[in-house]
Formats: C-alpha cells, structure tokens, sequence
C-alpha cells in the first residue's frame, strides 16, 4: 500500500522531470533565437529563468535516483550473502542516507525561509521558488530511504521465515 | 571548539573513503562526510555548506551538461549512431580486425558530436558488441576495445567535462576544446595499432573494400550528422555562441535529424528521450553540490596550501609535479566520478601546476585525460561496466584486455606530460588571446 503510494508519487516526479528538461530548452532556445536571429527580442530572465529550472531538475532527479536507488556507488566490498549480512550491507547505507536526508530537509526549512525575503536580479521573483527544493528533497530522501530501510527489514524476515 | 586542519582533513577524507567503502552513494558520501565538522566547529553552520551546495548549481555554464547529454539520447535514439557506425565501416572496416577499427572510428566521430563517454559506450555499444561477437570476435576484447575508445568522448571537443572545468576554474571552454583534439585524435591512433596487434595474433577477420558507391552512400548518410562539431567548436572557438548555447545548438541539431531529416524520432519517443536525460545529467550534476560543499570545506581548513607547500617542498619540476597530477587523477579517477574529482581534487591542484610551471590548459588536459581512464578502471568505471552489461560479462573478465588496450593510451597521457605543446599548439594557434 505505502510502497505503491511511494512509487506512484516516483512515477509523478518523473512525468515532472520529463516536462522540466524539455521546458529547459525554452528559455535557452529562446536566448539563441534572441541573439542570433533577431525574431524576438533579448529577455535578460531567460538566463535566470533557466538556471531556476535546473534546480529544479537536479533536485528532483536526486529524489528519483534515490528510490531507484540509481546514485553511484562504488563496490569495492563483495556483496553479503547471509540474509544478515545484506541486511547489515544495505541497512547502514540507509541509515546513513537517511540521517543525511533528514538534516537536509530539517536545516532546509531555515535554508528556505532566507529564500522567502529574497528575489532573483532579472525576474523579481522570490527566492523561495528555488531555495524550497532544499527542504522538499531532504524530505523526499528521508521518506523513500525510510521505506527502503523498512523494505529491507521485510525481506530479512521473509527469508528467515522461509527458512525456518 | 576549533578544529584543525590535520583532524578536519582526517575527519572529511577519512570519512568519505570509509562511506564509500561501505557502498554509500557517492554523492551523498561527500554531504555526509562534512557533517561532524559543522557538527564540532564552532565557526561552521549548516547554512553554509546547505548555501555552498546549493549555489553551485547556480551556474548558466552547467546547463550545458544535460543538453549535450541530451544530444547524444537523441542521436541514440534517432539511429544517428548507426549511420556514424556505417560510415565508420567504410572507412575502416577493411583493415584487419575490421568492426575493432571501427569501434574506434565510430567513438572519434560520436565524441566530435555528444561530448559524453557514457552515451558513446551505450549507443555504440549495443550496435557494435553483438556485431563483433557474430563476426568472430572474442567478447571479452569486444566489451574491452568498446569501453576504452568510449573514453574519447570526453576528451575530443565537445566533452562535458571539460565545460565543467571551465566552469569550475574559469577558463576558456573553447580553449579546453581545442586541446583535446589532437590529444583525442593520438588516443584513437593508439587503439587502432592494438586493435591491429589484436587481429594479427587472434586472425581476426578482414572485411572486403568497399567499393566507392558504398562509401558514397554512407558518407552522405551520415553527412550532416558530421556537421555537429563544425556547429558546436565552430561556434565557441569561433565567440560566437557560449558553450551553453552550442549545447542547445547541437540537441536542436541532433532533434532536427531525427524528426524531420531521417524521420527516425517520433513525438512519442521525445517524452522518455527528456525524461531520460534528465535523470542521467541529475545523477552526475547533484554531486556537483555535495563536491563543491566537501572542497569549499577542505579551502577554509587551507588543505590546498597545504598540499601545495607540500609539493612545491620537493622540487620536482615540471615532469614530476606533472605525472604526481596524472597518478592522483588517476587514483581518484578509479573511486569517484569525474565532476566531483575536477571540482575537488582540480581546484586544489590548480595552484601546485601553476607553480611548477605547467599551463592550466595543458593541467586540464592532463587531468582530464587521466580522469578519463577511470572510467575504464573498476572499481568506479562506468564505460566499462556499461560495456561489460550490454557483453554480458563481468567486469572482472574483461580487465586483462582493459589493461593492453590501456596500456599505450597511457603512454600518450604520458606524451602529452612530456611536451605539452601537442595540447596546446591548436588553442595557441587559434585563439591566441587565451593564452596572452
């Protein structure tokens, strides 16, 4: 039930970071047609309208990335083959990232209220529309590491249940 | 409390090995090692490093990254490579060891267009791994010859990482491009003579020449395909457009062949070609923010003055300040991606290369190249273990045939060291301004 919640809301933010990369390519676009073709005019926040959307797509691509858990990792260790061991394996990893995450989005709350009495040199637009991203994925992060982590407690049940 | 610069160097390198060493995501090793530290340093606040991270993403150059991914999705998916591999074919699949040249040949001509190693091994590789394990080939130098020519993305303009250290170090994207063609171009030379050593010791086999309707016919396939770095190096040697713009350039470029000339790319397709992208470029571009966080930290416990003095301590020289570069490069190269190793360890090599001497265009190319390589070396080699999935092969398998095919690749890195001028020549030659 969770999981399928959790995976719908991944499916979400893929369908928006599709959109994001592709609306990307409207204000650069519009920037190149500007300066070397002279069918619209120079807009100064195509720039900063650009660099607003990136954010956006690194961010949420980092939440994506975190539930299918696509971050690069380095193996170096081989791979546990107890049910304990991968427990322990995958277990601390999370516990790690999650850690991390909570923090992230716990000093992200601050991080995003400086943003709410700030606004962008071109646009006039208020900060907050970037600096919130800070919070909403260390929440992000902390919510699908947790599941995650709850996952990988299930399988070590399971497995050991089987095997008794 | 106030730390020190012996315990925080401790704290944040010793931390970070110990995370990736227990499989933490590289990224989030780097946020996670700089948490004490706030945690412990009473000068030090969360705001800071949430604010170092978070404005490093802040930047109009980085754009260009996701859009020359993008560019090389679209030629994936529009069946450009294809047409490249095609040409590639007449051109060098007659020699001995044939589909082994033209893996080489292929990869110089997508790493002139896309400017990303991954893109090059996954798009090529799919193609011509099967192709070449039908043809007789052994799999193993199949997935080997297609992760090492991989490389040459990133090093023949335009290359994704060398708009990063532009970015990073404020120097001349264009300038970077230049350098690393006539590198880029040595590199392909010297995988061609092994594929040559490969095919007279396992006779491998030898196609027939094609005739010049045949070559005819697949020059003009892949004709405007080719016109990609004319656009992109033309345009930003040329200061016409900034590295971002040609990026956009070369996607509008790479969208308009697919849809329109080839029809090979449908609407439909353009959904999971962004979605794609985007994740990919979010992937390597996040740790950008944890990187910058870790070096900003090592910059204000003076760890680059310390290595620094350090370095400059043993008065190497030039060559030995060079090949220590190369060798920390190379090692950092095997543990880390690319981005986060130019943001880190570049930025606190800089000052050690300009004191002995070496040009930071001719610093970049080094670590560049030396970057390059481990993408091929496990236990973080992404060329290799896309190459070693799509072979089907573990990554283990495959490193004897790595290490051959790496062996006189490096011996241009080393080249390259030693006179440094077949980097810099072309940028000096034609933007001589970069280097008043």
């Amino acid at each position: 039930m969770i999981g399928r919640l959790l995976e719908n809301t991944c499916q979400g933010l893929r369908i928006i970071l599709g959109i994001l990369m592709a609306s990307l390519a409207v204000p650069v676009g519009m920037q190149v047609l500007a300066r070397y073709t002279g069918i619209i005019p120079v807009y100064l926040w195509t720039e900063e309208l650009a660099t607003f959307i990136f954010v956006w797509v690194v961010m949420i691509g980092s939440m994506v990335a975190v539930w299918e858990g696509t971050h690069f990792d380095v193996v170096v260790t081989p791979d546990a083959a107890s049910p304990l061991g991968i427990l322990i394996q995958k277990g601390v990893v999370y516990l790690f990232v999650g850690v991390f995450a909570g923090l992230f989005a716990w000093y992200g709350i601050e991080y995003a209220k400086v943003g709410t009495i700030q606004s962008s040199v071109m646009m006039r637009a208020n900060l907050l529309w970037t600096y919130i991203t800070v919070p909403i994925a260390g929440a992000v992060w902390t919510v699908f590491t947790a599941y995650r982590l709850y996952e990988a407690f299930s399988d070590y049940k399971a497995t050991k249940k089987a095997a008794q | 409390m106030i730390i020190t610069t012996g315990v925080a160097c401790s704290i944040l390198v010793g931390g970070f090995l110990f995370l990736i060493f227990i499989r933490v995501p590289v990224a989030f090793a780097l946020g996670i090692a700089t948490i004490p530290i706030v945690m412990l340093d009473i000068r030090l606040t969360p705001f800071i490093i949430l604010d170092r991270m978070f404005q490093s993403y802040n930047s109009f150059i980085l754009l260009a990254v996701p859009f020359f991914l993008l560019a090389a999705n679209l030629m994936n998916s529009g069946k450009i490579t294809a047409r490249l591999i095609d040409f590639a074919r007449v051109l060098t699949g007659w020699l001995p060891g044939g589909l082994g040249h033209v893996n080489v040949a292929v990869s110089m001509l997508f790493a002139g267009i896309s400017g990303s190693s991954t893109a090059d091994a996954a798009g090529c590789g799919k193609i011509l791994i099967p192709a070449m394990v039908k043809e007789g080939y052994d799999t193993r130098f199949a997935v080997a010859i297609t992760a090492c020519s991989s490389v040459m993305g990133v090093i023949i303009p335009p290359s994704i990482l060398m708009v990063v250290w532009g970015g990073v170090m404020q120097m001349s994207v264009g300038a970077l491009f230049l350098a690393g063609a006539i590198p880029g171009l040595l590199i392909g030379g010297a995988l061609m003579a092994t594929v040559y050593g490969y095919a007279k010791v396992y006779d491998y086999p030898i196609a027939l020449k094609p005739t010049f309707a045949q070559f005819w016919k697949a020059f003009k396939g892949a004709f405007l395909a080719m016109l990609t770095p004319v656009l992109v190096i033309g345009g930003i040697v040329g200061g016409i457009v900034t590295p971002t713009e040609s990026a956009i350039i070369a996607a509008a470029y790479a969208l308009f062949l697919g849809a329109f000339v080839y029809r090979t790319v449908t609407f439909r397709d353009l959904g999971g070609i962004f979605y794609d992208t985007g994740r990919f470029a979010s992937i390597s571009l996040f740790a950008i923010g944890t990187a910058s966080a870790f070096g900003w930290m090592l910059a204000f416990y003076n760890v680059p003055r310390m290595v620094v003095d350090g370095l400059t301590a043993y008065q190497m020289g030039y060559v030995g300040t060079a090949l220590i570069i190369a060798a920390l490069f190379l090692f950092f190269g095997l543990f880390i991606d690319a981005i986060p190793t130019i943001i880190i360890l570049g930025t606190v090599l800089l000052p050690v290369a300009t004191a002995a001497g070496i040009h930071p265009v001719a610093f970049a190319i080094i670590g560049i190249i030396s970057l390059a390589f481990g993408l091929v070396t496990p236990p973080y080699g992404l060329c290799l273990l896309i190459s070693a999935a799509i072979g089907g092969l573990n990554v283990v398998n495959v490193m004897r045939d790595v290490v051959i095919i790496l062996a006189p690749m490096l011996l241009i890195l080393l080249l390259i060291i030693l006179f440094p001028e077949i980097a810099l020549w072309l940028p000096r030659t034609l933007m001589p301004m970069t280097f008043k």
